[in-house]
């Protein structure tokens, strides 16, 4: 009792008075239980703890009290600092704005992108499932099929959902509209743990193709469409022309299997039926309990032997590919972000540097004012908190407006991000990333204010009233050292900005086979439901015809998939020639649809033979026409012309060569040109193409001419997509194009805080050393070797930081490995123009105050000091 | 310490028995000497947290242990009134004589 009691009091008591208090407590306990026995002294002792607790906590307080009244006495005295050097002040502020907004918004892409786990439950046991096909494409969609035979036998998994994107056109709601949805398995919801905001998921009877079709809203579609109607559950549609009842609405962080997913309708079981080599599925599964992923992967694998052995026609070397379902989603994107998220850790160092720098210089100003407080009874601590009391407050400020400046960026990334990053619309300010922010802007006060309080420590010790404060060597040679390591650290973010640069060069200047100036794009897709397929060609053929007589138009066709448009980029068809036997391997490449005018349109040059007319009809000879690439690898040194060729999608049609055309880059600009094989629309039908309309000159064709071409033909046809093919060619490259945009803004900044830093640093020298150079002069020096003398110096700082640099980026560069295309991560180029940059950075910075040398008045100079 | 310090009942207590207690005016000599003198039994904490206040305001401060004494120095303080603790003790005192002056009060007490 009493030793719990004793135990109470230590603990409430201030530290400083906790000895004394418990050394004469226990003395006269011990003196009373000698003098009137244990009980009575006991009864004492816990009765003077008891009323020693309430004065142990005042006096606490008091001491809190004493801490808060002398911090805000510090912060008086910064804010009254900080409001007379104004300079200072603002520079400090800014740069650490930039650094720490930076930071900021970098961290929240990184969070949503790649911290952040998805909005579903239990997220981590989400797996993506592939086929991986026999030709090493280990990400191939899955064939419905399989899909259904892995699902009855993957043991291991909870459950396997499937989905496939679909392209319905909404009418009735509004101007027809072509959306972007998806066909899902009714198990899906389950699978990822989530349930609609209004209305019902789908049932197995959804699917089962029994009782009125049905589908379910996005909330954008539902506010976008139908004013956010809350009746909407129960009402009919018109999805491609079938009437459909709407039984849900999902919420907005439901972005399954894409964040622009406006409908979902339910995955027919009849799909089932399909052949076992169409393969359109995406596939999600939940692991059980207890389950490794490798342990389902296996599974799975044992079930895709299974159909090998029981399908060999159509899944020999078929696998399955297994991945957690946030890597799959995040993909390739991971490596660029975090060398964006390490380059602006950097900026956050060098703007953390200079704040450093610029306290320092401030310090050494202030040697005198610390010295006197030092002399009239300021203690080390007191100086050192009155320091770091003011870097917080930078600090603070800084935080403030880069909180600003963040919220700015996220704005803005959100917007120019949605299109080449996934998950990226779920980024924000949150508290997660205000969070990040304060622990940012706490670091920059710590870091910024350490070194100055040191300085400031080091500078009470020493006898400055003496020396007038002038004893700020070692305070020079503390900022050259933060100069020399923003120098480095700059070198190191402009090479890897350079080597991006020069990459994405190298890529955009990569033939891509076809002239993009001047033409427009726009995607139709003709519902199967209204028209049939006789009646496609007609329809397009009948559109082109008007399009073409639009005033300024040149060249106008239609075709599909297009180059670098990402749709089917990866549907390759067997090949066979007529009058070889099929090779072992099977020559495979790209089947497109295009009409007459096609090619005019797309800037593809003729090559050889003829392209297609109006008369190679339905009906007619059946023709191709193959690119250079493709006539290179069938007919080396003959001509194709003539030849006839077959193609797997179109199993036993021959078609006779009657053209080459010039290759394009159909996957990306960094792959190789693939083989083509062209076939006329009107002879194969296709619904969905892309309307390409080449202008004579910049005052063409706009979109809105061709949709009311498309509106006097079709009133219920949407057109989507319009764009130029300049944009279309620029998308492709979207991801390098930001990636490089952002290290390159980033080795800008870093490049401009160095500039200040060295100035600043160079300036301070120059004010110091004065007294020298004047004597230097008056002994003959001319003021030509005055101001060389200070370049030299600043070139050894210079220099010392672009070696420790060029060090760092060789270093660190090799992250960029699987960024780059057409360069080397170790690019000399690229070295060498971030230490030329540096370098006259660096110099030119430190021009500017050494010339104030050559005005150096000497003898007023040698008796100011 | 030009500011004029009032004392409090307790403040007052504690600074008058330093007064009596010195060179030996250490927490628990205080807080005995007040329990011999008023019969008021303090806790310890108390006194400490009224030292605390006294010594903010001046009046008291910590001293050297007196020669001669056995005990830890560094376990045990020792305190002294200062000339501004005599003058707030003897401005207290004087401030309380005048309110009793002329008062009929001393009639009442005496009666009971």
């Amino acid at each position: 009792m009493t030793n719990l009691a004793r135990w109470l009091l230590l603990v409430a008591l201030p530290p400083d008075v906790r000895c004394a208090v418990q050394v004469e407590l226990d003395a006269e306990y011990a003196r009373r239980i000698t003098a009137s026995g244990a009980g009575p002294a006991r009864a004492w002792y816990l009765r003077q703890v008891a009323g020693s607790l309430g004065p142990a906590l005042a006096m606490r307080g008091r001491r809190l009290g004493q801490v808060a009244r002398d911090a805000g006495q510090d912060a008086r005295i910064g804010l009254r600092l900080l409001a007379h050097h104004k300079t200072y002040t603002a520079a400090a502020v800014l740069t650490l704005a930039l650094g720490i907004g930076g930071t900021t918004a970098v961290f929240s892409v990184v969070d949503a992108v790649l911290l952040r786990p998805l909005p579903y439950r239990d997220a981590s046991r989400l797996l993506r499932v592939w086929s991986a096909n026999p030709r090493g494409i280990t990400r191939n969609d899955i064939s419905p099929p399989d899909y259904f035979d892995w699902a009855e036998r993957a043991r291991g998994l909870d459950s396997l959902a499937a989905m496939a994107t679909t392209g319905p056109i909404l009418t009735g709601a509004g101007d027809p509209v072509l959306l972007t949805g998806a066909a899902v398995t009714a198990n899906l919801a389950g699978t990822l743990g989530v349930h609609p905001r209004l209305g019902r998921w789908f049932l197995a009877e959804d699917a089962a193709g029994q009782g009125r079709p049905v589908a379910i809203l996005s909330e954008t579609l539902w506010r976008e469409r139908f004013g956010s109607d809350p009746g909407i559950v129960g009402r009919t549609i018109v999805l491609d022309s079938v009437p459909r009842e709407v039984i849900g609405v999902m919420a907005r962080d439901f972005v399954c299997p894409t964040s622009d997913t406006r409908v979902w309708t339910p995955l027919p079981d009849a799909s089932r039926a399909q052949p076992r080599g169409a393969h359109f599925l995406t596939a999600i599964g939940r692991l059980s309990p207890g389950v490794s992923i490798d342990a389902a992967r296996d599974t799975l694998r044992g079930a895709a032997r299974v159909l090998e052995a029981a399908y060999p026609d159509s899944n020999r070397g078929w696998s399955v590919t297994v991945e957690p379902l946030h890597a799959a989603l995040v993909g390739d994107v991971r490596t660029p972000l975090l060398v964006l998220a390490a380059s602006v850790i950097v900026i956050m160092l060098i703007a953390c540097a200079n704040v450093a720098s610029l306290t320092l210089a401030r310090g050494a100003g202030r040697a005198r004012e610390l010295a006197v407080r030092a002399a009239v009874g300021a203690t080390a601590s007191r100086l050192l908190r009155q320091q770091l009391v003011e870097s917080a407050l930078v600090a603070a400020f800084g935080g403030a407006a880069a909180i600003l400046l963040a919220w700015w960026s996220t704005q803005f990334l959100r917007t120019t991000l949605s299109a080449s990053l996934p998950l990226v619309d779920r980024l924000a300010l949150d508290r997660r990333v205000l969070m990040a922010s304060s622990a940012l802007t706490l670091a920059a006060a710590v870091l910024t204010g350490l070194l100055p309080a040191w300085q400031a420590i080091r500078a009470r010790s020493h006898t400055l009233l003496k020396e007038g404060g002038r004893s700020t060597a070692s305070g020079i040679r503390a900022r050259q050292a933060l100069v020399v390591v923003q120098i480095a650290a700059a070198t190191a973010l402009v090479a890897g900005g350079a080597v991006l640069v020069r990459s994405l060069a190298r890529l955009t200047s990569v033939p891509s086979g076809f002239h993009a100036d001047r033409t427009l794009l726009a995607d139709v897709s003709l519902p199967a439901a209204r028209y049939s397929r006789e009646t496609l060609s007609p329809f397009f053929d009948r559109a082109l015809e008007r399009i073409r007589a639009l005033p300024g138009v040149q060249a106008a066709g239609a075709g599909g998939p297009l180059p670098l448009s990402g749709q089917n980029g990866l549907l390759r068809f067997g090949l066979e020639v007529e009058g070889r036997a099929p090779s072992p391997e099977g020559e495979r490449a790209y089947v497109r649809w295009t009409t007459p005018g096609y090619f005019e349109a797309m800037g593809i040059p003729q090559l050889e033979g003829r392209t297609f007319t109006a008369a190679d009809a339905a009906g007619s000879l059946e023709v191709c026409v193959i690119d250079e690439a493709l006539g290179r690898r069938l007919f080396a040194g003959e001509s194709p012309i003539g030849r006839r060729v077959k193609s797997s999608v179109q199993g036993t049609v021959w078609r006779t060569t009657v053209g080459v055309v010039g290759s394009v880059r159909q996957t990306s600009l960094d792959r190789s040109a693939d083989p083509h094989v062209y076939v006329p629309e009107a002879q194969f039908p296709a619904s969905a193409l892309t309307f390409v309309v080449r202008s004579a000159d910049v005052s063409g064709a706009t979109a809105s001419d061709v949709r009311n071409v498309m509106r006097e033909l079709d009133r219920d046809l949407p057109l989507s997509n319009a764009r130029s093919l300049v944009d279309l060619v620029a998308g492709s490259t979207a991801s390098q194009r930001l990636s490089t945009t952002l290290l390159a803004a980033f080795a800008g900044v870093a490049l401009l805080l160095t500039l200040v830093g060295v100035y600043g640093v160079v300036a301070q020298t120059v004010a110091h050393s004065t007294r020298e150079l004047a004597v230097r002069v008056a002994l003959g020096a001319s003021g030509a070797d005055v101001v060389s003398l200070t370049l030299r110096r600043a070139a050894m700082m210079t220099i010392a930081g672009v070696l420790a640099g060029a060090a760092l980026a060789w270093l660190a560069t090799p992250a960029l490995r699987g960024m780059l295309y057409g360069v080397g991560p170790h690019d000399p180029i690229a070295l060498g123009v971030a230490a030329v940059l540096l370098i006259a950075t660096a110099l030119g910075a430190a021009y500017v105050p050494a010339r104030r040398l050559l005005r150096l008045d000497v003898v007023h100079a040698l008796r100011e000091s | 310490m030009t500011r004029r310090a009032y004392l409090g009942d307790l403040e007052e207590i504690v600074l008058l028995a330093v007064a009596r207690c010195e060179p030996q005016a250490y927490g628990m000599r205080i807080r005995q000497e007040i329990e011999e003198q008023t019969g008021r039994s303090l806790a310890i904490g108390a006194v400490y947290a009224s030292i605390e206040r006294l010594e903010d305001k001046g009046c008291l401060k910590r001293v050297a242990p007196p020669a001669g004494c056995d005990h830890d120095p560094r376990a045990r303080r020792f305190f002294a009134v200062t000339a501004a603790g005599a003058r707030a003790a003897q401005e207290t005192a004087a401030q309380r004589d005048r309110l009793w002056r002329g008062l009929r009060l001393r009639r009442h007490s005496e009666g009971s």
